[in-house]
């Protein structure tokens, strides 16, 4: 799922209020904790001071009741009767006594089992018993032999009085002593007074101790005498607490225990679950321990519940808070949305998308009308890149009708190559841009080969426009010299030029009997020669450029060719080519080039050249239009050879027809005439229609005929093709019914001329075909 | 080199003669075959093809008259070929072009042809 505002402000909301949430209830529940305990910690102090004093009271009271009656006793030795009604008074009389006895020492009676009487509470009276009847005589009993055998008041250690009043009891025992005559003192009895278990429970009972909260009595010799049951017991602590562990702790803490001195401690007491905040202190004169077990979980349960009740209302708000977060941020994202939908319909360009309605002027309505103002921006800008990319095409459009028709000015729309008997020249112009000022021309009057290669200052349309008026200008020269021919050509440039725009060119004849080359330059670079092998370039007069001023002077120049000469005429866009260096081609490597063309065909050494160019500035955009001519004189021979090169447009079958009537001229016989043109069309069709080849590329055609035969090779880059093998061909003589259409032209290519051979060589196609041109009835024999 | 045409109906003969002048090749041969389907579509019973004026013929054309044969003979129309120059039969005899199609070397054995035809109708 993609995070939405909606749900990414929800999580980032809930999660940091969630946290100050958690971390206040932290803290709350830290001091509070702290603040609850603390007052627990006065509270049972407190109250241990309270129990504390009502104990003491209690038991000063009854020891001060006993005291009392013992001194009574030391005075004055009354009857038996007298004790008696002394004990059932002090009970009768005293709330918190249980029961009291008088029990004389033995020897002071004159009863051989003593006399101990024992007065007691039962129901609302007062009860006796005769302790003197038990199975051990009474003097051998704690509560006596205690007092007795230490002289001193003491609180007994707790125990079940049996053949008494059958219950838990501690007893207070106080020794009475008489003095005799000579001042010793003897032992004359033990008053006691008891004090029930259930009576001390019942003070204990008063401490608040909660639901887990134990308060507990522990005698002097470790007897717990009362703690969280409800009923009296009397246990050792040890059974209390069977851990071992923690007895030597509970040890340590009841030694500590002084009277008057409070020991706290807040620990794990193995008596409650968890940690335990203990209060303990000593009697004064029992040597009592009182202490209070406050179960801390206990305490704190409140304030939990309480802290889970805020958890729970802090949960609530949460939620609500994540719907209230949701039902906003939808609110304010819906727009949003729909602003998104209709971006992407304006992105898919359908400019006339309705924008979503944003009422108010909050940041999205602002948003929304940037939309639509970019919306209106958008609509303007494309309108207007229509208009222009319009406006373009139509210039690109008018542009490229210019190339062609200023390229048709130009012999064989720019790219030439003639072969004839006398002579052999290829030509191209490689302009910079889609029109150029560059040009050549060459035509054939008589004898004399005219030829010449310009190039306009500037480039592009105003070039090409200046180009094509010179080019009108430049016709054979007829009986005037090249210099006369240029002087004509600058006067009438001069004429209505202002802009100055200007040619340099070179202008030659060449007369085919006598091979003498006159020329006349203005300011042009002069013409190479590739003489035996070697490259020379002569030095030239050479006149201004044409169009500046008029009447000029320019001379000619006159050199002699012998059969096997190269000559080359170019433009300064072939040796000022600059490379990424900035160094230019220069006319060093333009001679190393044509020494080094010497065996290829002029086709090969100026594709050669321009390859060459376009490699050396590598990636450096053409600066200027490449204009290169080359003219070679070939050396005698019996064949008369022409060869033509034909872009393979619509009209290919009709020139190249055009061309072979032309260089056949009247030689041969009608029929062997018409057959060739026959020919030619069925290869040439095949050609055009199947090679997989375009306008671009081109079809050569070379026609050579010597005494014997005439003879047609045809070249095509197109796919590897022997039309002789792969061609479809229809078979022959079938009825109507069973007639195939088409797969003729095989048949005629056949039977028109007397040898047929297909090579494949590199990437062309090459088809010879060889008719004879003696008409005796052997040779004819193949033919019908 | 183009191809120029004339046609001349004769509807009492239900005869259609389409006169041929100049080359028909392949640049001339899409025009003529449109041409001569509609010769054909007009539904006359003999179709003759006049060469008297071809100078050229070559294997795109003769694809044409070709196609159009086969279409006239499975409508029970004929495609006759008359007054063609030597070298346009040579080049028909090269293919072994229409054994069975009528061809006449002039106008009267056309004129006989057809009225064998008309003969055979009555």
């Amino acid at each position: 799922m993609t995070a939405s505002i909606a749900s990414r402000l929800i999580l980032s909301l809930t999660l940091s209020a969630s946290t100050i949430i958690a971390i206040a209830l932290l803290v709350d529940y830290r001091l509070s904790r702290e603040e609850i305990l603390e007052r627990l910690r006065v509270d049972s102090r407190l109250t241990v001071v309270d129990v504390v004093q009502d104990l003491e009271r209690l038991l000063r009271g009854i020891e001060g009741n006993t005291r009392f009656i013992a001194g009574i006793l030391a005075r004055r030795q009354g009857s038996e009767e007298e004790i008696a009604q002394l004990l059932q008074e002090a009970v009768l009389h005293h709330d918190d006594v249980f029961g009291a006895t008088i029990a004389l020492a033995r020897g002071q009676s004159a009863h051989p089992n003593g006399f101990a009487p024992y007065y007691f509470k039962q129901g609302g009276g007062v009860a006796y018993s005769d302790l003197t009847e038990g199975p051990v005589p009474y003097w051998q009993r704690p509560w006596f032999d205690d007092a007795a055998s230490s002289g001193e008041p003491r609180w007994v250690e707790p125990y079940f009085d049996a053949g008494g009043a059958e219950i838990y009891m501690t007893t207070f025992s106080v020794p009475a002593f008489t003095t005799d005559d000579q001042g010793d003192q003897r032992l004359y009895a033990i008053v006691t007074a008891d004090l029930t278990l259930e009576e001390l429970h019942r003070y204990l009972k008063r401490l608040e101790l909660g639901q887990h909260g134990i308060g507990f009595l522990v005698s002097r010799e470790g007897l717990v005498m009362s703690s969280d049951a409800d009923t009296v017991e009397m246990r050792p602590w040890q059974e209390v607490l069977p851990e071992s562990q923690r007895q030597q702790f509970w040890l340590d803490m009841v030694n500590e225990a002084e009277p008057g001195k409070h020991t706290a401690r807040h620990s794990d007491c193995a008596v409650v679950a968890g940690p335990c905040i203990i209060h303990m202190t000593r009697l004064q004169h029992s040597g009592w321990v009182l202490g209070v077990i406050y179960s801390e979980r206990d305490v704190l349960a409140e304030l939990r519940a309480y802290e889970y009740k805020v958890i729970a209302l802090g949960l609530l708000c949460l939620a609500v808070m994540a719907v209230v977060v949701n039902l906003l941020t939808r609110r304010i994202t819906r727009p949003l949305s729909a602003l998104a939908l209709s971006a992407d319909q304006l992105g898919e360009g359908h400019l006339d998308t309705p924008l979503p309605q944003a009422r108010g002027g909050d940041e999205v309505a602002r948003l929304v009308q940037s939309f639509g103002h970019m919306k209106e921006e958008l609509k303007r800008h494309i309108s207007d890149l229509e208009q222009a990319t319009a406006n373009r095409s139509r210039m690109e459009g008018e542009l490229s009708a210019a190339r062609d028709i200023q390229m048709a000015m130009l012999p064989q729309s720019g790219r030439a190559s003639e072969h004839c008997a006398d002579f052999l020249l290829w030509a191209t112009v490689e302009s910079a841009r889609t029109v150029g000022g560059d040009l050549f021309t060459y035509s054939l009057q008589g004898r004399k080969l005219f030829f010449a290669v310009g190039d306009v200052s500037d480039k592009g349309v105003p070039a090409a426009l200046f180009m094509a008026r010179s080019l009108s200008h430049l016709q054979h020269p007829g009986n005037r010299s090249p210099g006369q021919k240029l002087a004509e050509l600058n006067n009438a440039l001069v004429e209505r030029n202002s802009n100055c725009m200007f040619v340099t060119l070179v202008l030659a004849v060449l007369d085919l009997d006598s091979l003498e080359l006159r020329y006349a330059s203005a300011g042009h670079p002069p013409p190479l020669l590739l003489h035996e092998g070697r490259s020379i370039c002569p030095l030239q007069e050479s006149g201004p450029a044409t169009g500046l001023a008029r009447d000029q002077a320019f001379p000619d120049n006159v050199l002699q060719l012998s059969p096997g000469d190269r000559l080359v005429l170019y433009t300064d866009g072939v040796d000022e080519a600059f490379n990424s260096a900035g160094e230019m081609f220069g006319t060093g490597r333009l001679a190393a080039w044509l020494d080094s063309c010497a065996g290829q065909s002029l086709a090969e050494a100026g594709q050669g050249l321009i390859e060459a160019i376009s490699h050396f500035a590598e990636g450096v955009a053409q600066s200027d239009d490449i204009t290169l001519l080359l003219l070679e004189v070939p050396r005698p021979t019996n064949q008369r050879g022409h060869q033509r090169s034909f872009h393979l447009t619509p009209d290919v079958i009709a020139a190249s027809l055009d061309w072979l009537v032309a260089v056949l001229g009247p030689q041969l016989a009608p029929e062997a005439h018409s057959e060739l043109q026959l020919v030619l069309e069925e290869v040439i069709t095949n050609i055009y229609k199947y090679s997989g080849l375009g306008e671009q590329d081109t079809v050569s055609v070379a026609l050579t005929i010597d005494d014997e035969t005439v003879r047609l090779t045809v070249r095509d880059a197109g796919r590897a093709f022997n039309p002789l093998q792969d061609g479809r061909r229809a078979a022959l003589g079938a009825d109507i019914d069973h007639a195939e259409i088409g797969g003729l032209g095989v048949h005629l290519i056949e039977q028109l001329t007397d040898r047929q051979h297909y090579r494949r060589e590199g990437d062309e196609n090459c088809l010879e075909l060889d008719r004879s041109l003696i008409t005796t009835e052997d040779s004819t024999g193949t033919r019908s | 080199m183009k191809l120029d045409t004339r046609l001349v109906t004769d509807p009492d003969r239900s005869v259609a003669r389409l006169y041929l002048a100049g080359a028909l090749n392949t640049d001339t041969a899409p025009a003529f075959e449109q041409e001569l389907q509609q010769v054909l579509a007009s539904g006359l019973q003999v179709n003759v093809l006049d060469m008297r004026d071809l100078d050229y013929i070559s294997s795109a054309g003769l694809r044409v008259i070709f196609k159009a044969a086969k279409q006239a003979r499975e409508a029970g129309q004929r495609l006759a070929a008359s007054h063609r120059k030597p070298h346009i039969e040579k080049v028909f005899e090269i293919l072994k072009a229409l054994p069975d199609m009528a061809v006449f070397a002039n106008d009267q054995e056309l004129d006989d042809y057809l009225d064998a035809m008309q003969a055979r109708s009555r």
